[in-house]
């Protein structure tokens, strides 16, 4: 995994999306350098993505994909559907791993967004090495997501309201605290419906 | 009538032909990189295992806005350096000077290969003049941090060195972006780099305030550079410091550190003189 120790929590029902990223900014594998790190690049009015990896790498992947994903919308006047634009952040790494000029970018993303043509919620995510799980109801990224996965599947329910989903993340991220070896100060949240956008209120410690 | 003629299989090599009719089937010009590969360039000739030549590094520099506590005050931006450079194990200079011009109102630090921060710091100040030039107006110090972490992250894996504190005043205000040879580019208000840095980080952590008078916070600047320096063996000399306001960029005269650790321990009233005794 690129993550290392970082913490990336997505949780879709069919209403909404919620992606939460930790803060954390690491140096040198051990250092908080700084706790207020905005892994999250929105990609369009119902788009979002959070990556993790090296910060040189997230910088740069980040920015290139938001880039060329408004520069769609601005050529062809609509946004690209959460769908495409997943298989597209994927094309970009597995075309980086197989070419010798294209950059590689060693990250873990996940892209969430409301598809208003299906009129649903959209979660996928895509690793370092171009594999990609497209619309599902909960996805980890980093270590820490070992110990949810089981929380997930037991608690996950797909008519989940808003407060309920939140409440789940939350206790995933907490269990992520108490057992994984690193501090990580906090988590930044937003939530994607068909009303566009929204910022949740931070989850600190 | 032209005729074209096949001489190459009537010469006799041996002897030497015409040199117009020399054989050139497996003739290549050695073309760059011509078999260096940077990376194990570097680490076999300046890494661990290298005997004789080192990289000169080995340091601590620290840099925070503050906010000026009364109207006598300036406010704005410290930077605080050591200045030993070293080579491996060898002390290779006892006074150099880290903090390195990008414009009038920027700078940036050198953490890291001693080469490669003044040769890049260098670039980047060209780019910043030239974007005055072009633009009439200063750059900005986000964009001249954007500028060195994208030509950072383009050489990145090729084995630079590179650990830099971009700080200046700009029509935004105090800003400090810390950039590094592995592409990283942060905003922060205030850092360290080096490896005294965790020692810095202790003292700034610990006595930093947002709001100050120009007075602490020069003081917190050297004291945080001066106990770097006592417990990091990579950090030592003197300490320089510049400090950037609204108007105007000031370099402060280098400080001795061993001379500032006595001055501390007699304001906190510590005894640091040694009495060798028998048990």
């Amino acid at each position: 995994m690129a993550g290392g120790m970082h913490f990336l929590v997505g949780l879709a029902t069919d209403d909404f999306v919620i992606v939460a990223a930790d803060k954390a900014n690491i140096s040198f594998g051990a250092i908080i350098a700084t706790d207020d790190h905005n892994k999250e690049f929105r990609l369009g009015k119902k788009l979002t993505m959070a990556v993790i990896g090296e910060q040189g790498d997230t910088d740069q992947f980040g920015e290139y994909i938001k880039a060329n994903v408004s520069l769609y919308a601005v050529k062809n006047g609509y946004e690209l559907a959460p769908h495409c634009a997943h298989h597209y952040i994927r094309l970009l790494i597995a075309r980086g791993l197989r070419s010798r000029d294209d950059p590689r970018f060693v990250v873990d993303a996940l892209i969430g967004g409301y598809d208003d043509i299906e009129n649903k919620a959209y979660l996928g995510s895509v690793d370092y090495l171009g594999n990609s799980l497209p619309s599902q109801k909960f996805l980890f990224r980093g270590f820490s997501g070992r110990f949810c996965y089981s929380i997930m599947d037991q608690q996950y329910k797909p008519n989940l309201t808003e407060e309920e989903a939140i409440k789940l993340v939350d206790k995933c991220i907490r269990e992520g605290k108490k057992r994984f070896v690193s501090n990580l100060p906090g988590y930044r949240l937003s939530i994607i419906d068909k009303n566009g956008y929204r910022r949740l209120p931070d989850i600190v410690f | 009538m032209f005729k074209v003629r096949d001489e190459s299989s009537e010469l006799d090599y041996e002897r030497g032909g015409e040199l117009g009719h020399l054989p050139v089937e497996n003739f290549q010009f050695p073309m760059p990189p011509m078999g260096i590969q940077p990376k194990e360039f570097i680490s076999s000739h300046f890494g661990p295992a290298a005997k004789n030549l080192q990289f000169r590094k080995g340091t601590t520099t620290l840099a925070f806005i503050y906010e000026p506590a009364t109207p006598n005050d300036k406010g704005g931006i410290i930077i605080a350096v050591d200045s030993r450079a070293s080579a491996g194990e060898y002390i290779s200079s006892k006074s150099v000077m880290k903090i390195l011009d990008i414009g009038d109102r920027m700078v940036a630090t050198m953490a890291g290969g001693a080469a490669d921060c003044q040769f890049w710091t260098r670039i980047v100040a060209k780019y910043c003049n030239l974007h005055e030039l072009r633009e009439k107006t200063p750059i900005t110090v986000s964009a001249a941090s954007k500028y060195f972490a994208n030509v950072l992250y383009n050489y990145k894996d090729h084995g630079l060195s590179v650990g830099s504190m971009v700080c200046g005043y700009d029509k935004k205000g105090p800003q400090i972006f810390i950039v590094d040879n592995a592409g990283d580019r942060s905003p922060m208000r205030y850092v360290s780099v080096g490896s005294g840095s965790l020692n810095a980080y202790g003292i700034l952590d610990t006595n930093y305030k947002p709001v100050m008078t120009d007075e602490e916070a020069r003081k917190l600047g050297r004291r945080a550079i001066m106990h770097a320096t006592y417990r990091d063996a990579g950090s030592g000399g003197v300490c320089n410091m510049v400090h950037i306001t609204a108007d105007e960029k000031v370099r402060l005269p280098p400080l001795d550190v061993s001379k500032l650790w006595y001055e501390f321990a007699a304001e906190v009233g510590k005894d640091i003189v040694y009495e060798p005794h028998d048990e």
